[in-house]
């Protein structure tokens, strides 16, 4: 077993790091909390610039055959640095999407995704469908779509929505593609947790031409699934980001606080406190390693297993880490105007979306052959 | 990034799995399926099989009779050990005086003591704790006297593992009163059955005597069983607490012990049906098994680091404390989810399950393992100061 990084990998996470220091801060992240707009054109151009957009996908769509691992560097730099530009949402997690798909048409929204010349949010779950993305009463019935959409990232400043849903007739999935702009497409977005948008998507008496359904059947069910375990995957290494500067936010704070006239990394208790961080932190770290290794496995139970089991094992451990890391700052943890606040709020909403604990403990007690006999 | 084993690793599983399925016996098997400790003769026994084999002194190299395996075949043989049904080996000869021979004796001391560690044939037990002297052991007081070619020993240790069993002690003693605490301690090696020794028995929570106090009167002690020179025994204890941390986690032992549970709950019947079928049991279940990924995969990087000559770097640092823990919730919970089965103590025939039926010893037994090789506690204290600065 080798854990080391290859020189590509460490040259692609040290240019993430850097690129964050020089064009993102807590000040940009609190401007983006105070606007409407989500997707800044200046960074997003860096991004693209940086080769971001082609990174996770393969040569043969346009991109550049990054793995899973090397996608999570990226992913984990942006949480380090509390970024809430939604490359993961709007990038990764349509064009995974569209590449699982692989049809033509499919690969030509892809390539305009790639080259950032469309943008694009995935419209997965229905509000009542809880985490079964399987489960939709986005229905297609005589060439028009009615239903309604929850939760798409920051559906207010894309050009277009990729969307499951069903047919009437034969009850098949499907997967479509529209226009924002379309005659039949509500949109309203609000705030969400990690202080991005998000919007509720309503198609009324939308019609669809066949071009633009883009996925029928199984097909379309598992390029949603297989596309929603990797982005699962990012999320949890955004979530490792995140948490690896709470911690040593917090192991700098205990240096300098004073109280009783001396620091309080002094006392025991809070040394034991920052010391169980650290452990859990190494702990969290090495499932991200698992999931990342076996994120891209063609052994769909050992995969859902692993992606499940490390979902489930952040959804404890990163989020307690995060409430331990307010715990200790006291009084000034529970502030807008600290950042330590607003990353137990970014971890909190990653450990919310496409699966919480539950949802992936039970996933993965399936995947691993827990279940009754 | 490769988290496989090498084509050659699956071979070495292969040939490992192999030996054990034929070697292995029964009456240790019969203990081990149900969690029971093994006493003296059957612990000794399988020494002596692993002993014979030259697989006993896994992490030694190959000059002094060990296999001269690498970190990441020490892990594979520990799983498949586990897996396997065969208990761990006692560490105070193979993983703890053996190096320190090895390390800092003589020629002599080294030819004298080591073959028999190597084949199973010399039981050692490790004199460090005292009655005032636990976590902070550099308070220690047993004496060693220079008088002549001998030293002279007074004092007492305390919590000392299978003394009763022993041919050996190793010994952390005090040459030099007038100096520092550390400056002034010695490692002593001494025979069990020298005149002035006396054993007693402490009986632990679960049930068995492994623990031991034990008194030194006036013991004559050949001077050349000191390792190293006086004044080097806070060093040597040092070293040995900074040795290899591939199996600290105890995770081929725990993956063993969450099968056990699953099979338990798998074949015993509750109502209609089984354990197995009470949706909260298997959900715990799956806690630990997500629990035991975390640890297994922080110990396949301190493998993988220590197989790259890096053995104690910071992911290493948990690994006692996580581990130690998992291992108490692992039996917590063979405890809870037998239920009323667990109750019995000292039944001959299976009430229900002989697993749930003798998971309470092994629950009370590891109550001891956040205390034993230094409390979890010290373990945060060492990490704060030495890794977070504080």
């Amino acid at each position: 077993m080798d854990f080391n990084l290859s020189t590509e990998q460490k040259m692609l996470g040290d240019s993430a790091k850097r690129y964050l220091s020089q064009n993102y801060s807590f000040d940009i992240y609190l401007d983006q909390l105070g606007s409407d707009m989500q997707i800044n054109p200046e960074r997003w151009q860096k991004m693209l610039d940086l080769g971001w957009f082609g990174l996770p996908f393969s040569e043969e769509k346009g991109g550049f055959s990054g793995s899973l691992f090397d996608v999570s560097l990226i992913a984990q730099a942006l949480g380090k640095a509390l970024s809430i530009d939604p490359y993961v949402d709007n990038i990764v997690l349509p064009g995974k999407l569209l590449e699982y798909i692989g049809s033509p048409v499919a690969n030509r929204w892809l390539t305009l995704l790639i080259d950032a010349e469309r943008s694009f949010a995935a419209a997965i779950y229905d509000v009542d469908a809880h985490y079964d993305m399987t489960y939709t009463n986005v229905i297609l019935e005589n060439g028009v779509v009615n239903g309604q959409k929850t939760f798409v990232s920051n559906v207010g400043e894309v050009d277009y929505i990729i969307c499951y849903g069903r047919e009437k007739s034969d009850a098949q999935p499907l997967i479509f593609v529209v226009a924002v702009e379309d005659e039949g497409v509500e949109v309203e977005d609000c705030r969400v947790l990690n202080g991005s948008r998000s919007g509720l998507v309503t198609f009324k008496n939308l019609k669809l031409n066949n071009e633009q359904i883009i996925c029928v059947g199984d097909d379309a069910t598992a390029s949603v699934q297989n596309a929603v375990d990797y982005v699962t995957v990012l999320e949890c290494a955004a979530m490792i980001g995140a948490a690896t500067a709470a911690y040593e936010k917090t192991l700098e704070y205990a240096k300098i606080r004073k109280q009783f006239g001396t620091h309080i990394g002094s006392f025991q208790v809070i040394q034991h406190y920052l010391v169980d961080m650290f452990v859990e932190l190494q702990q969290a770290e090495s499932m991200l390693l698992m999931a990342t290794d076996k994120g891209e496995s063609n052994d769909v139970n050992g995969r859902e297993a692993a992606i499940s089991a490390c979902k489930a094992y952040l959804c404890k451990n990163v989020v307690g880490l995060a409430q331990q890391a307010i715990q200790i700052h006291g009084g000034i943890g529970v502030t807008e105007e600290l950042d330590i606040g607003h990353y137990f709020r970014f971890i909190t909403h990653l450990s919310l979306i496409h699966g919480d604990r539950d949802f992936h403990m039970s996933r993965y007690m399936e995947a691993a052959g827990l279940e009754a006999k | 990034m490769n988290l496989e084993f090498s084509d050659a690793e699956k071979e070495f599983q292969k040939d490992v799995r192999l030996w054990l399925s034929d070697n292995v016996p029964p009456d240790i098997l019969a203990k081990t399926k149900n969690g029971e400790t093994l006493d003296k003769t059957l612990q000794q026994k399988w020494e002596r099989i692993l002993g014979s084999k030259g697989w006993l002194a896994t992490t030694w190299p190959k000059e002094y009779g060990g296999p001269g395996w690498n970190a990441t075949q020490r892990y594979i043989f520990d799983v498949e050990r586990a897996k396997a049904g065969a208990p761990g080996t006692s560490p105070f000869g193979v993983s703890m005086v053996g190096p320190v021979i090895f390390n800092f004796a003589n020629q002599e001391q080294k030819d004298r003591w080591l073959p028999g560690i190597v084949s199973g044939d010399t039981l050692w037990c490790q004199g460090y704790s005292e009655p005032n002297s636990g976590s902070d052991l550099a308070s220690l007081k047993t004496s060693a006297r220079k008088e002549g070619d001998e030293y002279i020993v007074n004092g007492q240790k305390i919590w000392t593992t299978q003394a009763h069993w022993a041919d050996m002690i190793f010994c952390l003693v005090r040459t030099d009163a007038n100096v520092k605490q550390q400056q002034g301690i010695s490692f002593l090696l001494i025979d069990m059955n020298t005149p002035g020794i006396e054993v007693r028995a402490i009986h632990s929570i679960d049930g068995h005597h492994h623990l031991n106090e034990v008194y030194f009167s006036d013991v004559r002690v050949p001077a050349e069983n000191l390792v190293g020179q006086e004044g080097m025994g806070w060093t040597i204890a040092k070293f040995l607490l900074t040795h290899e941390r591939t199996t600290i986690a105890g995770v081929a032992d725990t993956k063993q012990e969450i099968e056990r549970l699953k099979n338990a709950l798998k074949s015993t019947p509750a109502g209609k049906g089984v354990r197995w079928d009470d949706a909260n049991a298997r959900r715990r279940v799956a806690e630990l098994e997500i629990d035991l990924m975390a640890l297994e995969y922080t110990n396949f990087r301190t493998v993988a680091a220590t197989d790259n000559g890096n053995p104690l770097g910071s992911e290493s640092s948990g690994l006692k404390i996580k581990g130690t823990e998992l291992q108490q919730q692992v039996s917590q919970a063979i405890v809870e989810l037998g239920g009323p089965l667990s109750l019995a103590w000292d039944n001959k025939e299976p009430i229900g399950s002989m697993a749930f039926n003798k998971s309470t010893r092994r629950y009370n037994f590891l109550r001891a393992c956040t205390i034993y090789g230094g409390t979890n506690e010290i373990q945060k204290n060492v990490i704060a100061k030495m890794l977070l600065g504080l």
